[in-house]
């Protein structure tokens, strides 16, 4: 069991990772933006943290730069479904900027329970 | 009395001078003054006008050259906008003589130059007069105006020639508006596509994020119902229609290149090999299908599966065009070098090395007005449930991705012939492969 933060704008995808998380036993909290991210992590301990890219106020290229900043070794699944460039282009950046992992949306519940236990896994 | 005498003379003499200055001299003075008055009046009206045109034609030349009804209203009221286009104004030549009288219909003006004489600046254009007889406006001639300024000073000369003598320099000048127009047409259409493009990748965000709920959520649902239950099968059905619409969204992602693919140099030859033998097994055999080539083409750097996908649906639009038991099919390769009449021809095509496919057909062809929005997302000719719309947006947005580029020429009932340029890489290009990637669509910001 993990405690695991998502970051997503959209409160439909929230949930539904709420419930593909809760259903394998993890524990999560949410936030709807960057900014509201970043003061529950500075005040929280996570094992994993899920973040969208694209987002209104601050997006998520910014929060895993400052997310790996804080915690060099705290593992981040970056998800999106794209916007203005091409969804592969958003997550390399995402890779870059230290994201571990990524996933283009939609996706499964097997595609991201699989993700998050390679993660937790230390893969 | 000789006093009396020249008394009497001398008040004769008086009253004939001053009735003689009265009634001549100060009405002709008067007449003077008031000409004088009139003329220069008049005279700086007409400088006025002819400065304004100048002006405008000077400041604004490239924007009014195509922008006939605009520079018409400049010099029919002298001053834009147009409103009132039938009123008519007498414009004279050089020596004074009407050359557009107020009964002559004037036709909108072109400016045909602009440019620089030693310290001043020029402007020369026409403006094209017609006489009226029994209603019907025939074009006789041409009044040619050249505007120099010389500092604060600028002149306007007009001088009008028959219509036989400028036909030909008309002729170029009509091909010029003609090719201008064409340009702007393709600009149009290119802005229209790209915006079209980034609504698509809008639509494809928002489309993406309400399907994760739908998909994930349905097979969590699912996982948790027997088998054999109906409720099973029906959320089958809504996560197979799930899968589709994902599907349906990567497909319009192509449109604005949000595609992922694998690009690498393959030779163009070997494309259309597998693409032509691909589609010989979905056309009926009674299509005369055939292709040509000339040669090894080169390699171009491209995703070769986006291209058969492009070739393969081009050619299933060439089957169900044509007639299936006349059917004509043909698919050629070459190697071209784009010069800058091709180039200027197809929208976005550069000059230098491509790889041309030529894909075409003996089918029922294509109106203007569908040849139009045959690029266009979701535009289909085809019946509801057999087109989508997307493939031929599809392959627009796919071209450009790899800087090629797509062209098509159809008229009804005579066919339609469609040409893709691949650019080549050539052995420049091979020898800096950062040179190449660089090409590719940038993934910055």
């Amino acid at each position: 069991m993990a405690h695991i933060l998502i970051i997503d704008d959209e409160e439909m995808v929230r949930f539904t990772l709420r419930e593909i998380l809760e259903s394998a036993n993890h524990d999560v909290t949410e936030a709807d933006d960057g900014i509201r991210a970043n003061k529950i992590f500075e005040t929280n301990i996570f094992d994993l943290v899920i973040t969208d890219i694209v987002m209104p106020d601050k997006e998520g290229l910014e929060t895993i730069r400052e997310f790996k900043k804080l915690r060099p070794d705290i593992p981040i699944i970056a998800i999106s479904g794209g916007g203005r460039f091409r969804t592969d282009a958003y997550l390399k950046f995402a890779k870059e900027l230290g994201a571990d992992r990524t996933l283009n949306k939609p996706f499964t519940d097997e595609d991201l329970l699989a993700l998050v236990e390679s993660c937790l896994a230390g893969h | 009395m000789a006093n009396n005498r020249i008394i009497k003379r001398t008040i004769f003499g008086m009253a004939f001078a001053i009735g003689l200055f009265t009634a001549v001299i100060i009405p002709a003075i008067y007449f003077l003054t008031a000409y004088n008055g009139l003329s220069n009046h008049l005279q700086s009206l007409a400088e006025r006008q002819a400065i304004l045109v100048s002006e405008f034609l000077y400041t604004q030349g490239e924007l009014w050259r195509f922008n006939l009804n605009s520079l018409s209203g400049i010099l029919t009221h002298g001053q834009p906008p147009l409103e009132r286009r039938n009123q008519l104004r007498r414009i004279l030549d050089t020596d004074g003589n009407v050359i557009v009288a107020t009964d002559v219909k004037l036709e909108a003006p072109v400016l045909t130059r602009t440019g620089k004489i030693g310290n001043g600046d020029r402007v020369l254009g026409h403006v094209e007069f017609s006489e009226s007889m029994d209603g019907i406006w025939t074009a006789t001639g041409y009044a040619i105006f050249l505007g120099i300024t010389t500092g604060l000073l600028i002149f306007l000369t007009l001088s009008a020639l028959p219509i036989h003598a400028l036909n030909g320099a008309l002729e170029q000048l009509e091909r010029e508006i003609a090719e201008k127009h064409h340009t702007q047409d393709m600009l149009r259409h290119a802005q229209r596509l790209e915006s079209l493009g980034v609504l698509a990748s809008g639509i494809a965000h928002n489309l993406n994020n309400l399907l994760l709920p739908i998909l994930a959520l349905t097979q969590m649902t699912l996982k948790a119902l027997p088998a054999e239950s109906v409720e099973y099968k029906r959320l089958e059905k809504v996560i197979q229609a799930a899968l589709n619409a994902k599907d349906l969204v990567t497909r319009i992602t192509a449109l604005s290149r949000q595609n992922a693919s694998k690009t690498e140099a393959v030779s163009v030859s070997e494309i259309v090999d597998n693409a032509t033998e691909l589609s010989k097994s979905i056309l009926l055999p009674s299509i005369a299908f055939t292709k040509s080539s000339e040669g090894d083409a080169g390699k171009a750097l491209v995703d070769a599966g986006q291209i058969e996908t492009i070739l393969l649906n081009i050619i299933g639009n060439a089957a169900d065009a044509v007639d299936p038991k006349t059917g004509k099919i043909n698919v050629s390769l070459s190697a071209i070098d784009a010069d800058e009449t091709l180039a200027k021809t197809v929208p976005n095509m550069h000059t230098g090395a491509y790889a041309k496919i030529t894909i075409s057909d003996n089918g029922h062809g294509m109106d203007p007005q569908t040849l139009d929005h045959v690029f266009d997302p979701f535009f289909t000719t085809k019946a509801v449930g057999k087109g989508t719309g997307l493939g031929l947006s599809t392959a627009y947005g796919v071209l450009r991705q790899y800087d090629g580029a797509i062209h098509v020429t159809s008229r009804p009932g005579e066919g339609t012939t469609f040409e893709i340029y691949l650019p080549l890489i050539t052995t420049d290009s091979r020898s800096d492969g950062l040179a190449i990637q660089a090409k590719q669509p940038s993934a910055a910001g």
